[in-house]
C-alpha cells in the first residue's frame, strides 16, 4: 500500500518544523548564553545574585518562547496539511475514481470541476472533456452497429427467403428469380462501400487530391452522367450552371457530391417533375440542386444528413441512407458547407453545396 | 385448413412475394399489401385469420397497423421486424401481435409458426367439451372462448385467450415459460421466452390484475406462472 498523499504532505510540514526547531535550539545553546554573559558582563554588574536572577529569566523566558512557538507551529502545520490535504487530494481521489470508470469502459463520469489551482482545474477539466468525447464516439459506434445491422437484415431476409424459395420450389429458377437475387446482392455490396467511405469522410481520412477545377465542367459531367437515368424515368434535368468560378477540390469527390445529390433529387421527385442545378458566386462560390418533388417537413432538414435517416420510416427508392452523410462530409472536408432547405413536405426541396472561392 | 385467408403486409415486394408463394403452397388464399394504409383496409375487407406484419412499412408502421387492426379484429399477428432491439416495442406497444420473426428469418420458420397458431383453436375445440371452469371472480368458458371478470366479459386476444386457458385448465399446476410456448405457441417455437412475461403482462392488465397482489395469475419465482388458488 503506497502512502497518502495526506499522509506525505503532513510529514513534509513536520519535518521543516523539525530542522526549523534544530536550527533554533542549536543558535540559542550554543551562542545565545555567551552573548547574553558577554552582554551582562558589560553592564557592570557584577553581583552573583543578580547574575544568578538574570540567567535564570533569561533562560526561563526563552524557554517559554520556544515552547509556545512549538506548540503553535505543530498546530498550524497540522490543520495547514490536513486542510491542504484535503483540498489537494480529494480532487485527485475523484479523478482516479473516475479515470478507473473511464478504464473499465463506462464514459459516463461527471468529474466535480475543483477551483484549487490552475493545474488541477485545468486536468480535471480536460478529464471531463476526454470522457464526454469518449461517451459520444462509444455511443456513436453502438448507434452506427445497431444501424447497420438493421440495413443488412432486409436484404438478407429476402436473400435468405428466396434461397429458400429455390429448394423448396416455391421460387422458380428463372432470369426473374436470379435477378431479384442479385439485386440484393448489389444492394449490400453497394452498403459495404458506403459504409466504409461515411467512416473515412466523417474522419477526416479520405485521401483529397485537390486542385483547381471549374464549376461549369464539373456541373456539366455531373449532369452527363445522370442525364439517362433521369430521361428513364421521366424527370427533366436542366442545367442553369454558367459563367462560374475555379474552386479548390478534389474533382472525383466533388463529382461524386453533386451525383449523389443529383440522384437523392431524382428519387425524391415523381415522373413529370424537375430538378434543377444552379451556381453563384459571391464572397463564396454555391452550387445548388433543387427539385419540385416530395420536399421534407421542416423539423427534419437536419436529420436526413445522419446516416440511415429516412424521411418516411420505409425505404424510398433504393437508397443506402447513407449518400448526404456522405456528401456532406466530403464537402467538409474541402472547408465547406451542405444544407437543405424546402417549404415542407410536397413542396420540393433544395440542397447547397458552399465551397470557399479561390 | 384449407381457404383460411392470410394477409401480406411487407414493403419489400420481392420479399411478400415469396412469403405468399409458400403461403399459397400450404392451401391459404394469400392478399398481399405492400402500405400501412392498405394493410388495414384489406384486413377490414377480408377479415382474414392471420395476418403477416413488416414492422417497417411506408405511410404508417406496422405498429400502428396493429393498434388499428385490433379495433375490429383478433386474428393472429406475426410481425417482421429488423431489429431485435426492438422486439419488446413491437410486443408491448402493439398490444396485439402475438408472435414476431426477426429478419433475416427462413420462410420455412414462418410457415412452421403459422401452422402452430392456425392449429391452436382447433385443439381446444376439438377436445371432447371442455367444462366451463370457475375460479374466484373469474369464468372461462373454454368452448366459447369467452372470460367474464366478476360477470363482466372481458375482450382478449386469442393469444391472451389460449394462455388463460392452459393455466386455467390446471389451476394447482405452476407452469414454466417453456411449457406455456409449448402450450400456445408449440412445440417448435423458439427464441426468446420472454415473450410469455409480455403477453401475461396484457392478460393481468386487461383482467385488473396486478403482479404485487395477484387475484388471478401469479408468479412463480423462478418457475413461471400458475393460477392463485
Amino acid at each position: 500500500m503506497k502512502t497518502s498523499l495526506a499522509t506525505r504532505l503532513f510529514t513534509a510540514q513536520v519535518l521543516v518544523i523539525a530542522a526549523t526547531f534544530g536550527a533554533l535550539l542549536v543558535t540559542i545553546l550554543l551562542v545565545a548564553p555567551g552573548l547574553f554573559r558577554h552582554h551582562l558582563q558589560m553592564t557592570g554588574e557584577d553581583s552573583p545574585s543578580v547574575q544568578e536572577h538574570a540567567q535564570e529569566a533569561f533562560e526561563t523566558a526563552v524557554g517559554l518562547a520556544l515552547l509556545t512557538a512549538a506548540a503553535v507551529a505543530v498546530l498550524a502545520a497540522v490543520l495547514l496539511a490536513w486542510f491542504l490535504a484535503r483540498r489537494v487530494s480529494r480532487p485527485i481521489e475523484e479523478l482516479a475514481g473516475a479515470a478507473e470508470q473511464v478504464a473499465h469502459g463506462e464514459f459516463d463520469v461527471s468529474v466535480p470541476q475543483t477551483t484549487f489551482g490552475r493545474e488541477l482545474h485545468s486536468l480535471s477539466e480536460s478529464f471531463q472533456e476526454m470522457a464526454d468525447d469518449l461517451a459520444s464516439t462509444d455511443g456513436a459506434r453502438a448507434r452506427l452497429l445497431s444501424d447497420l445491422a438493421h440495413e443488412l437484415r432486409t436484404p438478407l431476409a429476402t436473400l435468405e427467403a428466396h434461397i429458400d424459395g429455390l429448394e423448396d420450389g416455391v421460387v422458380a429458377a428463372d432470369a426473374q428469380g436470379y435477378a431479384v437475387m442479385r439485386a440484393q446482392v448489389h444492394r449490400l455490396q453497394r452498403l459495404a462501400s458506403d459504409v466504409k467511405l461515411a467512416a473515412a469522410a466523417q474522419e477526416h481520412a479520405l485521401d483529397l487530391h485537390i486542385q483547381p477545377v471549374e464549376v461549369v465542367g464539373l456541373v456539366a459531367t455531373a449532369c452527363a452522367a445522370q442525364t439517362a437515368r433521369y430521361r428513364d424515368k421521366g424527370v427533366a434535368l436542366r442545367n442553369a450552371c454558367e459563367n462560374c468560378a475555379t474552386v479548390q477540390v478534389d474533382a472525383d469527390r466533388m463529382q461524386q457530391v453533386l451525383g449523389n445529390l443529383l440522384d437523392n433529387a431524382l428519387r425524391h421527385t415523381p415522373p413529370g417533375g424537375s430538378v434543377q442545378i444552379t451556381c453563384r458566386v459571391g464572397g463564396e462560390v454555391q452550387i445548388e440542386v433543387s427539385d419540385n418533388g416530395e420536399g421534407i417537413p421542416a423539423d427534419e432538414l437536419e436529420a436526413v444528413f445522419q446516416r440511415f435517416h429516412r424521411v418516411d420510416a420505409a425505404r424510398s427508392g433504393g437508397g443506402s441512407g447513407l449518400g448526404l452523410t456522405i456528401a456532406r462530409a466530403i464537402v467538409e472536408d474541402h472547408g465547406g458547407t451542405l444544407r437543405a432547405s424546402s417549404d415542407g413536405a410536397g413542396r420540393g426541396t433544395s440542397m447547397v453545396v458552399t465551397l470557399p472561392a479561390l | 385448413m384449407d381457404n383460411q385467408q392470410v394477409l401480406v403486409v411487407e414493403d419489400e415486394v420481392d420479399l411478400a412475394r415469396v412469403i405468399a408463394g409458400y403461403l399459397q403452397n400450404e392451401g391459404f388464399t394469400v392478399r398481399q399489401a405492400h402500405t400501412g394504409p392498405d394493410a388495414v383496409a384489406l384486413a377490414q375487407q377480408d377479415s382474414p385469420a392471420l395476418i403477416v406484419l413488416d414492422l417497417m412499412l411506408p405511410g404508417f408502421d406496422g405498429i400502428e397497423v396493429c393498434r388499428q387492426i385490433r379495433g375490429f379484429s383478433d386474428c393472429y399477428i406475426i410481425m417482421l421486424t429488423a431489429r431485435d432491439d426492438e422486439i419488446d416495442k413491437v410486443l408491448g406497444l402493439s398490444m396485439g401481435a402475438d408472435d414476431y420473426l426477426v429478419k433475416p428469418f427462413s420462410p420455412r420458420e414462418l410457415m412452421a409458426r403459422v401452422r402452430a397458431m392456425l392449429r391452436r383453436p382447433r385443439q381446444v375445440g376439438g377436445s371432447p367439451a371442455a367444462p366451463h371452469r370457475q375460479l374466484a371472480d373469474l369464468d372461462v368458458d373454454p368452448e366459447a372462448r369467452k372470460v367474464w371478470v366478476s360477470g363482466a366479459e372481458i375482450d382478449l386476444t386469442r393469444t391472451e385467450f389460449d394462455l388463460l386457458d392452459a393455466l386455467s385448465e390446471q389451476p394447482r399446476r405452476a407452469f414454466t415459460r417453456r411449457q406455456l410456448i409449448d402450450h400456445v405457441w408449440g412445440e417448435a417455437w423458439y427464441g426468446d421466452e420472454h415473450i410469455v412475461d409480455v403477453h401475461v403482462g396484457h392478460l393481468r392488465k386487461k383482467l385488473g390484475d396486478d403482479a404485487g397482489t395477484p387475484r388471478f395469475i401469479r408468479t412463480v419465482r423462478g418457475i413461471g406462472y400458475g393460477m392463485v388458488t
